[in-house]
């Protein structure tokens, strides 16, 4: 895989999540295009690229992620979407033979389905967090996190559709290597 | 050829152990690391995000909390009910703020030293015109006794005027025939020293006092009697207590073109109170 072609594009999708966050957003959802970049990938490129890309991801998604600490504070927690996205490439690895994935609607549901995944994963570090480090954030609450996570979910698998489609058109400049068919 | 120690998926793994490890550290530990990467992240992606995000607040402006306050006979009533209420406020902090000055002034004159003050709850009221009393829950045994003077708050109430030993009663100070002698000054502790003194004397229903002074004399409505002197009629430990507040100030009857009647007005009802405060003298060693 291309690493600069990723790291363009995890900006672009950056910039349009933290950018235009408040102009697409539903209530609490908002779509979150870097988690369709990285089922993209997750089903296009090999296994520990997928593991990178989106341990990266992760940690960007992390970055960006308020928490409401003590006081009303914000706090930032790298950690827990790094593990999450983590977990999410080994799904989507394990799942990607299953589907015909030059389709963009194969995407939108991988999106889903990964997602699903990765925000339990995210929400369960963030619950047993409290009890380990004896620090718990006020206020949380895991059930309403899925909830809006969900929702979150739901429209990230339906905006993965036109997003998806653009990625796959972009796909050559990503430079995935892909193994040599046999001729016969 | 010998398979390196360090290769791509054991950093991988490394790395998640890693963060792993950080997402469960305590926040003074975890939040100074978050924030330099939100740091870094917010300003690498700020120059585009802010210009998209002024685009994005253009399309759509942020939701303004929307108070609704129905129709407008609703909201002229609850504009009303909000003048009324801030007035009852104004009235509210205007009587606070006397307060405060009545105790900055009582604080000036009232001495307290050598005096043991004893919270007792009034038991019973005799409305009796010639012999108004308060009866209170102490007596001889409670070190409630005869003389002591009895005050609500900084005001001057009475005097115990009986022996009981569980019970006390208390000879209010608008009973007939009562006689104070007082200042007269304004709400403020730098009068205290300068004011003249004047015998105050009880009117016929018992519900003000009244005294002549010379027309003329600096004494204005609004300002407040104390106690001044106790001459053995009035316990030592009332000095200072307030009597009242001057509610009138008028050309006397008899005498109109040299003198004036001031009348002087307790600022608390005696009949309507429910605890008060003995002043026990204590015996110096």
């Amino acid at each position: 895989m291309n690493w600069i072609t990723f790291a363009i594009a995890a900006y672009l999708c950056l910039t349009l999540q933290v950018g235009l966050g408040d102009l697409w957003a539903i209530g609490p959802a908002a779509p979150s295009l870097v988690l369709v970049l990285g089922v993209f990938i997750g089903l296009t490129a090999p296994g520990t690229t997928v593991g990178w890309a989106m341990l990266v991801l992760g940690l960007l998604v992390d970055a960006i992620t308020p928490w409401t600490g003590p006081g009303q504070q914000t706090v930032t927690i790298l950690g827990p979407a790094a593990i999450g996205y983590l977990v999410g490439a080994y799904a989507v690895v394990q799942l990607r033979s299953m589907v015909f994935r030059e389709s963009v609607l194969t995407l939108a549901v991988m999106t889903f389905v990964v997602g699903i995944f990765i925000q339990l994963v995210i929400v369960f570090l963030m619950v047993i967090r409290g009890p380990i480090s004896g620090d718990a954030l006020p206020g949380f609450s895991a059930a309403d996190q899925l909830v809006m996570r969900f929702l979150s979910l739901l429209y990230t698998a339906v905006a993965a559709v036109p997003v998806g489609w653009l990625l796959m058109k972009l796909s050559p400049l990503f430079g995935f290597a892909h193994k040599p068919t046999r001729a016969y | 050829m010998p398979r390196s120690l360090l290769n791509s998926k054991r950093l991988l793994f490394m790395l998640a152990a890693l963060m792993l490890i950080l997402s469960a550290m305590p926040l003074w530990f975890t939040a100074p690391i978050g924030g330099v990467g939100r740091g870094g992240v917010l300003a690498a992606v700020s120059p585009i995000a802010g210009m998209l995000k002024s685009i994005a607040v253009t399309i759509r402006p942020p939701e303004e909390d929307r108070i609704d306050h129905g129709s407008e006979e609703q909201l002229v009533a609850s504009y009303e009910m909000a003048l009324m209420l801030n007035r009852k406020y104004e009235a509210e902090i205007a009587s606070k703020d006397e307060q405060i000055q009545r105790l900055r002034l009582s604080k000036s004159v009232l001495q307290l030293e050598g005096t043991e003050m004893i919270d007792v709850r009034v038991v019973g009221y005799s409305g009796d015109r010639d012999n108004p009393i308060l009866t209170v829950n102490r007596g001889t045994a409670g070190d409630v006794g005869n003389r002591m003077a009895v005050i609500w708050e900084t005001n001057f109430v009475g005097v115990v005027d009986s022996n009981r030993s569980l019970t006390a009663d208390v000879r209010l100070i608008t009973a007939p025939g009562s006689t104070i002698l007082a200042r007269i000054q304004p709400l403020t502790p730098e009068a205290a020293v300068r004011t003249a003194e004047y015998f105050l004397e009880i009117n016929e229903d018992g519900t003000a006092f009244k005294v002549d002074v010379p027309s003329g004399t600096a004494i204005a409505v609004g300002d407040v009697a104390s106690v001044s002197d106790s001459q053995g009629h009035w316990p030592n430990e009332a000095i200072g207590s307030f009597i009242g507040k001057v509610t009138s100030v008028k050309p006397t009857d008899s005498d109109p073109l040299r003198f004036d009647t001031v009348t002087v007005t307790p600022m608390i009802e005696l009949s309507r109170l429910s605890r008060v405060t003995v002043l026990r003298p204590v015996e110096q060693e």
